[in-house]
């Protein structure tokens, strides 16, 4: 379980990023982390793996303090980060010097995620685009089963074909005790992954609901123009008409809109 | 403190192969220095100075065996007096690849503990280090043996036992054999407490200025000894200066408090590094 508890942290005195917020994550599962340009889902990313420590209040990774590191938290967590680097030598030796740091490293999942996004085994790190280093990287993220995997903007770079690939390759080797966290604007890259929305605005939690709460109390529909939106939530314009959110009063079953769930938390200022 | 020798294991490995340019570098720098050094050396060992009636006079050397001792004795002399600075450029390297943020969320994320790593860093960074320096200066001084038939007339011992022999000025014997009196063990300890201290400095330095800790930590060194001087010259001045000097002359408990002084700073600076390592955060 991910625990945050009247957290704290800014950058510099008069940069407060967090002030007093609490979030709990249960264990299992994919949670969309969203929320607005700088509102501090990177850091809350960094701060839920212990990479940047809390001005105050505590943050705890399966029972432990993030910030204290312990080689026993780190074993269980993968960040995959927005930027990042990899040594420039091929794959087979990078596995070979990390896996060993993951106890539950699985080859086959490796194989099977490398042969999911296109990727050769042979490849040399270091001699690949952008978005082949990345799927390379959620490869090994994936191979490490490590319990808690938090993927900053994970599609970003990744070619269309290869987002719907993630998809399918994160559906298909999550483990169910699993937990990973998804902080991304690219809202519809991830939507059909979510079993859990997060919408943050700073000190606030704006929503923290499973996909399941959330479709069982608010309808998302595509109006043709011309026909009244009364009684709606939220409404944007839309191709050929509008996009509502109402409330969900006959247990109507529809898909969730995460873009427009997102706008009508965001926008709307609404904590649902 | 967390320590699994497995683990540690690993992390060396880990390091060491992942930073193999880094020592590849190290060597083939060290070498090209040495071999430079052993060949150009060879021109200017025929001239020595000599210390007769007061003063200084250049004197020069016909005699073969002379010869050989001299180039031994000064080109091992340097030769050592670079494996030092190597080594402090190379401690001063510590934290150089936690220089930007992806490189910081490799190493900070890594599943070892922070001792783990720290250890590791300074193993591959300061022995791991010597023995690339000691490895380059073997082969180079093997290559110098090699040519030097073809471009010189002479031939000139291997480099190699003096280098080492001048390490004796590190064993304590060394000075046992010199002189047993205490105020001179005192002031054998303070060397070796001062060659630590600024082995430490340069540690911190590496770890606070990351990018050019070898650099910074010089600059700060020269800023501070000019400092000193101008202060001890101040207080000189302010006092009788003849006095001032002839009460400075060491005695026991200045050597006493000095290497207290000596021991007191390094681990102060290992402890920072420590702490500054440990708390290292990727922003």
């Amino acid at each position: 379980m991910i625990q945050i508890e009247n957290l704290r942290f800014g950058y510099g005195r008069r940069n407060p990023v967090f002030k007093d917020f609490s979030l709990a994550l249960e264990p299992g599962g994919v949670y969309g982390l969203l929320g607005r340009n700088g509102t501090g889902k990177t850091t809350l990313l960094y701060m839920m793996c212990g990479l940047l420590r809390p001005q105050g209040g505590t943050v705890r990774l399966g029972g432990l303090p993030a910030a204290a590191r312990r080689a026993a938290a780190l074993q269980d967590v993968f960040l995959v980060p927005e930027e990042f680097t990899l040594p420039k030598m091929p794959l087979r030796r990078f596995v070979s010097l990390n896996r060993g740091f993951y106890p539950r490293f699985s080859e086959d999942i490796l194989r099977q995620c490398l042969a999911d996004f296109g990727l050769s085994e042979d490849l040399r790190l270091g001699q690949l685009s952008m978005g082949q280093t990345k799927k390379a990287l959620m490869s090994f993220a994936l191979a490490t089963q490590a319990r808690y995997l938090l993927m900053d903007e994970p599609t970003n770079g990744l070619d269309i074909p290869a987002k719907s690939e993630f998809r399918k390759v994160v559906a298909r080797h999550m483990g169910e005790e699993q937990t990973l966290v998804v902080s991304t604007h690219q809202v519809r890259d991830i939507d059909s992954l979510l079993d859990h929305v997060v919408i943050i605005d700073g000190s606030r939690l704006l929503l923290s609901k499973s996909v399941a709460e959330v479709t069982a109390e608010l309808v998302f529909e595509e109006l043709p123009a011309g026909e009244s939106a009364d009684g709606a939530l939220y409404a944007q314009p839309s191709v050929g008409g509008h996009s509502i959110v109402r409330r969900n009063k006959g247990g109507e079953d529809s898909a969730l809109n995460l873009e427009l769930l997102f706008n009508y938390v965001v926008q709307g200022g609404r904590e649902v | 403190m967390e320590f699994n020798l497995t683990r540690f294991g690993l992390v060396l490995k880990r390091d060491l192969l992942t930073n193999r340019r880094v020592y590849i570098n190290f060597f083939l720098g060290m070498f090209v220095f040495y071999v430079t050094l052993g060949c150009l050396s060879q021109m200017n060992f025929n001239n020595a100075l000599s210390y007769t009636g007061g003063s200084y006079h250049m004197m020069v050397i016909t005699d073969r065996a002379e010869y050989t001792a001299s180039f031994l004795v000064r080109t091992a002399g340097m030769a050592n007096a670079m494996f030092f600075l190597f080594l402090l450029f190379s401690v001063a390297q510590f934290a150089y690849d936690l220089r930007e943020k992806p490189s910081r969320i490799n190493a900070l994320m890594l599943p070892a503990s922070r001792l783990e790593k720290f250890l590791g860093r300074w193993l591959l960074l300061v022995p791991g280090a010597c023995l690339v320096a000691v490895a380059a200066f073997a082969c180079a001084d093997a290559a110098r043996l090699a040519v030097q038939p073809v471009l010189f007339e002479h031939t000139l011992p291997s480099l190699v036992p003096e280098f080492f022999r001048q390490w004796n000025f590190f064993l304590p014997e060394f000075y046992v054999q010199q002189d047993g009196h205490v105020l001179v063990l005192l002031s054998a300890l303070g060397s070796r407490l001062l060659l630590l201290f600024v082995h430490a400095s340069y540690l911190l330095g590496g770890l606070y200025f990351r990018k050019r800790g070898a650099l910074m930590t010089t600059v700060l060194y020269l800023v501070g000894n000019f400092v000193f001087v101008l202060l001890a010259w101040r207080i000189a001045d302010l006092t009788d200066s003849a006095e001032f000097w002839q009460n400075l002359r060491p005695g026991l408990a200045y050597y006493a408090v000095l290497d207290a002084l000596l021991f007191a700073l390094t681990a102060g600076c290992v402890w920072l590094s420590w702490r500054k390592f440990s708390r290292m955060q990727v922003l």
